[in-house]
């Protein structure tokens, strides 16, 4: 009942905080159902069912069974539900007696209207108050029916939820497909409005659950069946597996607007970013958040080399350019990695930091400026041209992106488990004891920061070509953040899990964009979440997903003996 | 010092040899004129209670700690001063104190690892067979992560990883400690076990009297002193040694 309590109050505020900020209003105007509910409402829905969820869910200590909840459930999920219904309920009796706006200019006459439901404020209440707990307990029932209905049902709402979400995208990519298909390029059965129509709502809810359902309840067997094929034929599916995704990826720009191959670009030049610095942070513990530094030194180099207007005043051929490129960046890295050899975690971080500042100091600096042209940056990045392509237009560009990933990728796959990425991570977990095993500190090191500068000046060359231009106001701090960001939400040392962290964390704000104001709050509450609920990232790899859910009694027992010393980054 | 006595073992040129090195952190002197020799196919212990500079002795030996005088002779060569690379790649290695496994990597990852600096993979492979017949235990748990080992199959893991760098010289820091005493025995077993084979140990060890039963001879070090040096044999039957180290009352 405590817990009840405090749930209630927890979900009272936020469905008090989205009113006020004014997301309920302005979402009001964005269709979940055409005609049946709107985005604004559908918050609503959500805490209580959620608040009612929580409440309900069975808690255990660990290695205990967990005890399947009972009918009381239901009645603590009303009242957390309720509780929060109260509050929003006195909260628009409050917004009405009493004129808010001076403070909180969101809370206007027409969004005190739609709270209380076209009645009177007092009415709100109530009408609060038994809507919430009938939805707590309807979610605290979720919890009562068995696992394999729970989990599809609750995957069809989010499904729902999604796709209708995703409508201005979806919307304009459906129809290009269909026409593709050879059918009528009509979506009006499945959005109308601004989102899913109700037939459409209906067909997402139902083939949603379907699958999902048919998933858990024979996916078992599937699963069991490629456990038995051998070694062999398991790397076969796998590769083909990933295959088909290339394929796909690979036909992609086909089916999209100008504008999201653009988004896709720009993903990828993140994920080349990060695969780079997965190798310095992931696989040799080495917290580096001065990575911009070798994005600003790829794309300087190569607007120096290419472009007519930088100041060498000569230009050279984009084969000879890339090479180049990579090299200098390379010796750049070891050049960066020397002095820090013998700093540690939050050490070596600050002094990293420290290093991409002055990368950008030093190209906006007036003794740069006559070589690196200062603030203004070099303009004039001519595009290479392959066969008459021009690598320029989104597209083309790419697909020399999508190519680079794969091979990067495949390089980084290969790393992990070469004798290299063994040393790496024995360095990362102590690196006293892997030094009297005999691993070269020092030539890892700087082997990891070399192969994480050229890594990163790859795409420093690519964002070159694709802007046309350099300025060394694109090298900012920020970038260096974001890259460890998506590293980290996609799970340490893991390369799925940085390509899915930077499609979250990239390109997931370019399309909110749609939620204007809002855009980085909703994307917040999406990364808050996301780390409570999988600390260990997205994709983790085998070893981090070890380290935070298998056997954390025992976890407990034996490190006190390990873990002195280890040069692993406390971000997480 | 007190007399000590020839055994048979000492025979030739000492195979790792420590004269007159004194060790410092920073202002503290941790070694003081400390004067060893350990000869091929021996054991040698090194007691003494905590913070005598026993853990400091093998720093300084494998150059994680740089001696500020004195010499270091491997094989006869002078190898203070050296990176500890280049010294554990003369077959010099270290089971560490508390073990200090790669805890998040699996048993065959830290025993690979030991390997680190050999080239011959089938060489490797084969001294993989090798410790996982020694430590039959470590192949029921050879791809799990070596932090969900218990205590003793920790301690194993830590020696196997050791042996895999097929050592002719195996430094052990307190392969004890921690340990429940039917571990230690089973330990120190397999110490000797190892030792028959050829290899020379030297062995920094708090719990004196089982140290001493399997030791050809032992220092004792007294903050970064030796005080007493001996054969094992003699001083299991010192008074002082009995009273100060062994626990028992004379």
């Amino acid at each position: 009942m405590k817990l009840a309590t405090k749930i209630g109050l927890i979900a009272g505020v936020v469905s008090i905080y989205f009113p006020v900020v004014g997301i309920t209003e302005r979402f009001d105007d964005r269709t979940i159902i055409d005609g049946v509910l709107t985005l604004g409402s559908t918050i609503f829905l959500v805490i209580a069912l959620a608040a009612g969820y929580v409440v309900a869910k069975p808690r255990h200590l660990p290695g205990e069974e967990p005890e399947p909840p009972g009918p009381s459930a239901l009645l603590y999920g009303a009242v957390a539900s309720g509780i929060a219904g109260v509050m929003a309920g006195l909260f628009v009796l409050l917004a009405d007696s009493v004129d808010l706006r001076t403070v909180l200019i969101s809370v206007t006459g027409t969004l005190i209207e739609r709270l209380s439901f076209g009645g009177s404020a007092g009415s709100a209440v109530v009408i609060m108050a038994v809507g919430g707990a009938a939805l707590g307990a309807l979610g605290a029932g979720l919890q009562l029916i068995s696992q394999s209905i729970r989990r599809p049902l609750v995957i069809a709402l989010g499904a729902a939820l999604l796709i209708s979400l995703t409508e201005p995208l979806l919307n304009a990519v459906i129809p290009e497909v269909l026409s593709k298909l050879g059918l009528k390029d009509d979506t009006s059965w499945l959005y109308t409005g601004g989102g899913l129509s109700v037939t459409g709502a209906i067909l997402v809810l139902v083939l949603t659950f379907v699958g999902v359902f048919a998933w858990t309840s024979r996916g078992e067997r599937v699963r069991q069946a490629y456990a038995g094929r051998s070694n062999r034929d398991r790397r076969l599916i796998k590769g083909g597996a990933l295959l088909l995704l290339a394929l796909f990826m690979a036909y992609l720009p086909q089916i999209l607007t100008s504008f999201l191959s653009e988004i896709l670009g720009t993903v990828g030049l993140y994920i080349l970013l990060g695969l780079g610095l997965n190798i310095v942070v992931g696989y040799a513990g080495l917290l580096d958040l001065g990575y911009v530094a070798f994005l600003a030194v790829g794309s300087y180099s190569t607007a120096l080399f290419v472009s007519e207007r930088s100041s060498l005043g000569w230009t050279l051929p984009y084969w000879q350019v890339v090479p180049l490129t990579i090299v200098i960046a390379t010796v750049i890295g070891i050049m960066i990695g020397g002095p820090v050899l013998r700093l540690r975690g939050d050490y070596l971080a600050i002094v990293t930091l420290g290093f991409g500042e002055i990368a950008r100091v030093i190209v906006q600096s007036d003794w740069a400026s006559p070589t690196l042209g200062g603030a203004q940056g070099i303009l004039g990045v001519t595009a290479p041209e392959v066969f008459g392509v021009d690598l320029r237009e989104p597209r083309n560009l790419y697909y020399v992106i999508l190519i680079s990933v794969i091979l990067v990728a495949f390089i980084s796959w290969r790393l992990s488990r070469s004798r290299v990425g063994r040393a790496w991570n024995a360095m990362r977990e102590d690196e006293q004891v892997a030094e009297a095993m005999g691993v070269s500190i020092i030539g890892y090191k700087l082997l990891a920061f070399g192969t994480g500068a050229a890594l990163g000046s790859l795409s420093g060359m690519f964002f070159a070509i694709k802007l046309g231009s350099v300025f060394p106001s694109s090298f900012n701090l920020l970038v260096s953040i974001n890259v460890l960001a998506l590293i980290i939400l996609g799970g340490m040392g893991s390369i799925p899990g940085v390509i899915v962290g930077a499609f979250v964390l990239v390109g997931l704000p370019e399309l909110l964009r749609e939620f204007g104001e809002f855009r980085l709050l909703i994307f917040g509450i999406v990364l808050v979440s996301l780390m409570l609920l999988k600390p260990e990232g997205l994709i983790p790899s085998r070893r981090r997903k070890m380290e935070l859910h298998a056997d954390e009694l025992e976890e407990e027992q034996y490190d006190d003996s390990a873990g002195q010393g280890g040069a692993e980054p406390v971000v997480t | 010092m007190s007399g000590s006595e020839q055994t048979p073992k000492q025979t030739g040129e000492p195979i790792l040899k420590l004269v007159g090195v004194d060790s410092y952190y920073g202002p503290i002197r941790a070694l003081e004129d400390v004067n060893i020799e350990v000869y091929q196919g021996e054991i040698v212990c090194l007691l003494g209670s905590n913070a005598a500079g026993k853990t400091t002795t093998l720093k300084t030996i494998l150059g994680m700690v740089k001696p500020r005088s004195g010499e270091i002779y491997l094989r006869g060569n002078r190898i203070d001063g050296k990176k500890t690379t280049e010294i554990v790649a003369q077959k010099v290695t270290m089971v560490p104190e508390n073990r200090r496994l790669f805890t998040r990597m699996t048993t065959r990852e830290n025993l690979e690892i030991g390997a680190e600096l050999r080239d011959d993979k089938d060489g490797i492979e084969k001294d993989l067979q090798k410790v996982l017949e020694i430590f039959p235990r470590l192949e029921e748990r050879i791809n799990q992560r070596a932090g969900t080992l218990s205590g003793g199959e920790q301690q194993m893991l830590a020696m196997g990883r050791a042996l895999m760098a097929r050592p002719e010289v195996l430094l052990m820091d307190e392969p004890s400690m921690g340990l429940a005493p039917i571990l230690v025995e089973q330990v120190f077993k397999t110490i000797k076990e190892i030792n028959d084979q050829g290899t020379t140990v030297f062995l920094v060890e708090q719990n004196a009297h089982m140290a001493l039963e399997i030791a050809d001879r032992a220092y004792v070090l007294q903050t970064g002193n030796i005080v007493l040096s001996d054969s094992a044999e003699k001083l299991l039957n010192d008074p002082k040694m009995q009273e100060a180290y062994l626990g028992e009352v004379t």
